[in-house]
């Protein structure tokens, strides 16, 4: 209980949200992957949050990724028969990433990221005001 | 003289208390903004404060819809925020709404700090009768 809390609460959502733009940047990575089936086609990754419950503390511990799921949106298949990755019938199968849901995905990213930076900064400011009292 | 000067400092340090408790609630709601089902929770400081200085800390439900819980740590009432936009995934996290009562508890905290500070230079004053 106290301000010190917000360090751990705050630190595990950068955390969450590091690794969330981890995930996009692999995602828009791929997003040109090329794959012989639509089974090992490359699908876009979300992550699942989930809150962290500890309770022997009032408040929440912070937050997590709990698991990463795959979008299940359809793969494109195209025709390439001269491609090396071309199955018998001559089809590729592109990645099912959607450029532009990767960036407002990063942009909400990166904006959580950066409002928890200043939430700990505030936490920071508040602890060392605490400290210096009677100065 | 003890006493006096625990009295000097008591509603000011009840108040930190209080007020560090709500900000790591508020910064839990920040962190968890893109929880799936995550409720955002807060204190209602007013009610708390009035316990606190009464030496009651009983359940105080300002709204018909604040579901209190009994806080472990404090007897501090926490209430499910009543949100204007709840997501399709159950969310009710307004990152706005956190973050304008974040800095609003933590411009609390400070003026409580400020208040202790003058209590503390007032009594150097008088001890070194300057």
């Amino acid at each position: 209980m106290g301000l010190s809390t917000v360090y751990r609460i705050s630190g595990s959502a950068l955390n969450a949200q590091s690794r969330h733009l981890s995930l996009i940047a692999n995602n828009i990575a791929n997003a040109q992957s090329i794959s012989g089936s639509e089974q090992s086609a490359f699908r876009s990754m979300r992550p699942v949050f989930s809150e962290i419950r500890d309770d022997m503390l009032a408040a929440g511990g912070g937050v997590a990724i709990s698991r990463v799921s795959a979008s299940d949106s359809p793969i494109e298949r195209q025709r390439a028969p001269e491609h090396p990755l071309a199955d018998e019938d001559g089809f590729i199968y592109v990645s099912n990433v959607n450029l532009v849901e990767e960036m407002m995905n990063m942009m909400e990213a990166s904006r959580s990221f950066q409002a928890n930076v200043e939430i700990l900064n505030t936490a920071k400011d508040l602890l060392t005001r605490t400290l210096s009292l009677g100065n | 003289m003890i006493n006096r000067l625990n009295d000097l400092f008591y509603s000011s340090e009840k108040s930190i208390r209080l007020q560090s408790g709500r900000l790591e609630l508020l910064a839990d709601n920040i962190a968890n903004a893109q929880t799936p089902g995550y409720k955002a929770r807060d204190l209602d400081f007013r009610a708390l404060m009035a316990n606190q200085l009464s030496g009651t800390a009983e359940l105080n439900m300002t709204h018909s819809s604040h579901l209190g819980r009994q806080d472990a740590a404090n007897g501090a009432p926490e209430a499910y925020r009543i949100s204007t936009r709840i997501e399709a995934d159950g969310n009710t996290v307004e990152e706005e709404v956190e973050q304008a009562a974040f800095s609003d508890a933590a411009l609390r905290y400070q003026v409580s700090l400020q208040f202790i500070n003058s209590s503390i230079s007032k009594l150097r004053l008088a001890i070194k009768g300057e």
